[in-house]
């Protein structure tokens, strides 16, 4: 039989710049792999969206003070764990540059690091919660603060999970230079699980103390 | 030139009966896959049309004589739930599932285990939300589900934990499968097909995926919340600790408004498939298609509030402003169709019949709209049977009867035979006059004040004689399923005509084999507008292959062109734009 | 491939079916068009939304007319002959005609808008306007209570009467809101559990009834009866078990029978008992602790014979009342009012129960208030 679209020319690859490889004929540069990526995250932030909307229209129709009174939250832990985050940012960065030279040590070095922040991160949120002194269903604040964490530190989880494959495939030296979109889609994946750590210490913690309605302690 | 010693569509074969069940319940392939979404959304929609006939027999004299008041608000809520969420949604993503990478010349969807794992969450989180049943009952409260009636004290029952899990399940679905169009759509269109030659029925797929990506996260974030309180002792909903009860149908209606547009625009994408094949004319007017499919799906994301008017918590201005504006596309789409039939040489297919009663009914449907548009008279009419009969005619006036429309245009090509065409008159005459005369009536009984979801009604004058005949009219509808049912199971055993292109389409799903193989394609012919095959038909592109497949001799077999068409065919040629094809024309 | 045998031409009965059709479908639209209005307002607000919907129908009738009968001449006019192989005119669009039929349907909805937009200013409440009557009205499972705000007098009906019938009084009506024709009455829309809606069709308008902790918040429905008589309503939004049965009634009276009414009212010596039990029925009591919880958790009745449950709910803030379920789970019992502590009820099990162990419950807090019930 006559192939004659590349849409059947198996084993023809057009590499992107993202280094990944789309079998067959392909329209636009940006990897296949990495636009599901992209919409995931787009599906994520909307999941984020309902539950900030909540949180909003709850703090709303509370007044102040708010945080009510009796629940603080540890605004010197949330800026701990911010810095993890965003250290870990930058090094699933490095492990991403580093793969783009086609350095796999360096992919391994940086994606240990990261995966190391991002344990911390959880063990870190794991603590605060053990210190709080209320839950989830303590009133309406203790609601919305542990679901809304709750929920990014289950992503966070998720992420790391992410993040232990792709050293496993990385130290098995799955990925080069031309082919290691997966990295690039799990970065972008980490990117915003620390977007919306930012978020959540800014609605949570930064905005109650900007409005003076509230006494995060420390 | 393709010569296959294979039956066309036919896999390599093995006997057995595991064979046969593993291919099945592995599965990567599209075609299969849409196939496995048809099976599993119309068993649902038994299932769902069974509760239904439960709820019109009990509804058909008054008092209640055969449910008591439990079993009949489980009904109703199980039957909506069924039909939304397990039928109408999945059986047009079935159908997009099909249709859309032959549409688009592709192989396969970009991301075919995800296509798999898609599918696989439906039959679960059905089982999860009827499952209910068998722990002392199922959710209860109506499929919108509000709070405070669903919250644990007043819906105690693990049904109703069942059917926020299971609809998060099948919201995953929803999300993943959107991910998936989208990707393949942008990514996998064969070389000539710009975004602006792809079908109607591609775009409106494209637009509801996105709606599905955009809104269905915001319907799990509220069930998420609602399973914290009941399990959790949270407060989200909780008036009596700082929580709210009409948060609940903020977030929920942000998605499920969106959502009806999943439900509808599919739909309408076939009625644009259907509609210039079986004038013989292209559709009228491509460009106003895409824009006002895109507009509806924007819109639709700024209306969510006209289901709460009469909360007394909404800024009902802008809410009715913005769902008056929504008719303007729907109307351009209405003027557009007719004009595509206008000057045609219609031929009345069954495909073409559901196409021309989609019009006929979902028009009924958006003029309700209308009227509910308006906050005061949505005062009058929200909550009644108005509303019902609206969004049964949207529903099934429409996204069902855009169904029949794609099931009959499309089965030639799944199967290989066309289904009966006497035997779809039936069924078409049937249903069309069955769901009037069930759905039609409605509009009286909630015009006249009739409360939806009741188990019985006071006896108004009038209103026992009008509840009887909507009930004779189910029973009438539910007949017309037979008929459909018998004629599929007759076509499956009959004998199979394989023909490519039964029905002379214009799109590229006729330009394989009737099944396709599983690659889909042996060749694809230069893409040079949005009517590809048409094009090879009508000798304004040249490809012997495609030609010999359909049946389309060069000379005066061809069917000829009119004067006029001369013109405009040499016109969509010259205005062929975008990037040529890198292989098509130099392999012969 | 040749084209497949096709439907014949138009013939002549053809044509005639379709000019017969005409008045027909026009006879049918016609009647249907009476049944498809709304029943006459008795309110002005009701007049407002009235005379909108007739707006609107005028439109949606022409609209829907005009495009039927143009779906249908399409169908007939345009059907392909049996051997017409020829292609029609391939025309791919018109923009003068697209851009019309994009404006004329958006100055339509816009009008439509517009007209909507002035009405609503005459039927939404409007908290300047001072009002004649003040009733706060509680929906709760499963009936409607009223209470005369500036004039102290309440009207209730017990949630079963004593012929077994939900939300009646022993004559089987519903509960029943007396007003003066002609004055601005004002309803506070209050639920102490889940949201109902209220709804009297002839006042062609229905309002949530949201439960909310701070009064203030209460939806408000104000409307003016502009006709005497009796007219019916019901909870329009779904709340549970009952909701079918959440019956109501508006009775618009003349002023002065009104009055008439109000002095009967408050020269009553104390509301319209609920079923009083026979004397010297087996009283079982039973209170509820800070936080959400029974003082109590086992409890003994006798069997076959009425009893009652005296309940002191002492949860300040919380809502409590008595329901009993069998050992299957089926509720055999719900006790109304569900009362907020600090407040008593009292719960007359009027039927009684057969003997068994029942299960009886907080209904608000079935999982975490409970107990065991004897019945012997």
């Amino acid at each position: 039989m006559t192939a004659s679209t590349e849409v059947l020319a198996a084993g023809h690859g057009t590499a992107s710049a993202e280094g990944g490889t789309q079998l067959g004929y392909v329209q636009g540069r940006l990897d296949t792999t990495l636009i599901g990526v992209l919409l995931f995250i787009t599906s994520e932030i909307m999941f984020f969206a309902g539950l900030f909307a909540a949180y909003f229209t709850v703090r709303a129709g509370h007044g102040n003070p708010w945080p009510p009174e009796g629940f603080e939250p540890e605004l010197p832990i949330a800026l701990v764990l911010l810095g993890i985050l965003l250290t870990s940012s930058l090094t699933m960065e490095y492990s991403l540059r580093r793969i783009r030279a086609g350095d796999r040590t360096g992919l391994v070095r940086g994606l240990t690091v990261t995966l190391v922040l991002g344990a911390l991160f959880l063990i870190g949120q794991l603590y605060d919660y053990s210190i709080l002194g209320f839950g989830v269903s303590s009133g309406i604040y203790g609601t919305v603060f542990y679901t809304l964490t709750g929920f990014h530190g289950a992503h966070v989880f998720g992420g790391v999970v992410a993040i232990a494959v792709m050293l496993a495939r990385g130290a098995a030296g799955q990925f080069s230079a031309r082919h290691h979109a997966a990295i690039e889609g799990v970065s972008w994946y980490w990117h915003f699980v620390d977007v919306v750590w930012i978020g959540l210490v800014t609605t949570l913690y930064v905005l109650p103390i900007l409005e003076g309605s509230a006494h995060v302690g420390g | 030139m393709a010569t296959t010693t294979l039956a066309p569509g036919a896999y390599v074969a093995r006997p057995g009966l595991w064979y046969w069940l593993s291919t099945w319940l592995t599965t990567t392939d599209h075609k299969r896959i849409g196939f496995l979404y048809l099976f599993n959304s119309f068993f649902f929609f038994f299932l769902g049309g069974l509760l239904a006939l439960g709820v019109r027999s009990e509804l058909a004299v008054p008092g209640l004589q055969y449910f008591d008041n439990t079993t009949y608000n489980q009904l109703f809520t199980m039957h909506a739930t069924a039909m939304l969420f397990l039928f109408i949604i999945p059986i047009l993503a079935g159908l997009g599932n099909y249709a859309v990478p032959l549409m688009i010349g592709a192989a396969d969807m970009a991301f075919p285990r995800i296509n798999a794992l898609s599918f696989w969450m439906l039959p679960v989180g059905g089982a999860l939300m009827f499952g209910g049943y068998f722990f002392g009952g199922t959710a209860e409260a109506g499929w919108t589900n509000y709070v405070p009636i669903t919250a644990r004290a007043y819906s105690p029952q693990a049904g109703q934990d069942l059917w926020i899990v299971g609809l998060i399940l099948i919201g995953m679905s929803s999300i993943l499968g959107g991910i998936n169009f989208m990707a393949t759509i942008f990514k996998l269109r064969a070389p000539g097909m710009t975004l602006m030659r792809m079908p109607i029925f591609v775009w409106t797929m494209l637009v509801t995926s996105a709606l599905a990506v955009f809104a269905t996260p915001v319907l799990a974030s509220v069930l998420v919340m609602l399973f914290i309180d009941r399990n959790y002792g949270a407060h989200f909903f909780d008036p009596s600790a700082g929580g709210s009860a009409v948060m609940w149908q903020n977030v929920f209606w942000f998605y499920s408004h969106p959502a009806v547009y999943i439900m509808i625009l599919p739909a309408m994408g076939v009625i644009s498939e259907v509609l210039p094949v079986f004038s013989r004319k292209p559709l009228f007017g491509y460009k106003a298609f895409v824009f006002a499919t895109a507009s509806i799906g924007a819109l639709g994301f700024s209306v969510w509030a006209h289901h709460m008017f009469t909360t007394g918590a909404v800024f009902l201005p802008f809410f009715a402003f913005m769902t008056f504006l929504i008719a303007v596309p729907t109307g351009v789409k209405m003027f557009n169709w007719l004009a595509t039939m206008w000057g045609g040489k219609l031929r009345f297919t069954t495909a073409m019949l559901f196409a021309v009663g989609f019009l006929a009914m979902f028009l009924v449907g958006g003029i309700d709209g209308a009227f509910a548009a308006s906050p005061p008279v949505d005062f009058a009419l929200q909550d009644t049977y108005w509303i019902v009969a609206h969004i049964h005619y949207v529903l099934f006036g429409g996204s069902v009867m855009g169904l029949f429309a794609g099931i009959y245009y499309w089965f030639p090509k799944w199967t290989g035979a066309r289904l009966h065409e006497g035997l779809g008159k039936i069924h078409f005459a049937i249903m069309f006059i069955g769901s009037n005369l069930t759905f039609f009536p409605m509009h009286i009984l909630g015009i006249q004040g009739m409360p939806r979801r009741v188990a019985d009604y006071v006896e108004e004058p009038g209103w026992a004689t009008i509840n009887l005949i909507e009930s004779i009219g189910a029973f009438i509808l539910a007949a017309s399923f037979l008929v459909f049912l018998w004629n599929v199971l007759a076509t499956l055993r009959g004998p199979k005509t394989h023909e490519p292109d039964p029905w002379q389409g214009n799109t590229l799903e006729w330009a394989t084999t009737s099944p396709p193989p599983p690659y889909n394609f042996d060749h694809l012919p230069p893409i040079r507008s949005e009517r590809p095959v048409f094009d090879v038909r009508m000798g304004v592109v040249d490809d012997p292959w495609l030609a010999n497949l359909i049946g389309a001799p060069s000379g005066t077999g061809r069917p000829s062109l009119t004067a006029g068409e001369h013109a405009s065919a040499g016109a969509t040629d010259a205005a062929a734009s975008g990037p040529g094809p890198t292989g098509g024309e130099s392999h012969r | 491939m040749p084209p497949r045998p096709d439907q014949r031409r138009s013939s002549p009965w053809r044509r005639r079916a379709a000019v017969l059709a005409v008045p027909v479908i026009a006879a049918l639209v016609a009647g249907a068009c009476s049944s498809l209005y709304p029943p006459d307002p008795v309110t002005e607000q009701g007049r407002a939304i009235d005379e909108l919907y007739n707006i609107v129908f005028l439109f949606a009738a022409a609209i829907f007319l005009a495009i039927e009968a143009a779906i249908l001449y399409i169908v007939l006019r345009y059907r392909r002959g049996a051997r017409d192989d020829l292609l029609p005119e391939q025309t791919h669009g018109h923009t003068g005609a697209e851009i019309l039929w994009t404006l004329i349907p958006f100055v339509i909805v816009a009008f439509l808008f517009f007209v909507s937009w002035q009405a609503l200013g005459r039927v939404v409440a409007d908290p300047a306007q001072p009002a004649g009557v003040r009733v706060k009205v509680t929906g709760f499972q499963w009936c409607w209570k009223f209470e005369y705000l500036d004039e102290g007098v309440k009207i209730e009906v017990p949630a079963r009467n004593s012929k077994g019938e939900n939300c009646r009084d022993e004559n089987g009506g519903p509960p029943t809101l007396v007003v003066p024709v002609g004055e601005l009455i004002r309803l506070q829309l209050h639920s102490p559990d889940v949201i109902h809606a209220f709804y009297v069709p002839q006042f062609l308008s229905k309002l949530d009834v949201v439960p909310q902790v701070d009064e203030s918040r209460d939806n408000v429905f104000d409307f003016t009866p502009t006709a005497v008589g009796e007219y019916r309503g019901q909870c329009a939004e779904f709340c549970g078990l009952f909701h079918a049965e959440m019956q109501l009634a508006v009775s618009v009276r003349s002023q002065a029978d009104y009055e008439a009414w109000l002095t009967e009212q408050k020269n009553k010596p104390s509301p319209t008992p609920p079923a009083t039990p026979p004397p010297g029925a087996t009283a079982i009591k039973i209170g509820a602790d800070p936080v959400q919880k029974y003082d109590q958790t086992s409890l003994q009745a006798p069997a076959n014979t009425p009893f009652v449950i005296e309940f002191n709910n002492r949860d300040p803030g919380q809502s409590h009342n008595v329901a009993i379920q069998d050992a299957g789970g089926t509720l055999v019992f719900n006790g109304q009012p569900i009362v907020t502590g600090p407040a008593e009820a009292t719960y007359n099990v009027a039927d009684g129960l057969a003997a068994a162990t029942y299960r009886f419950f907080c209904i608000v807090h079935p999982t975490t208030m409970f107990g065991t019930l004897e019945v012997k």
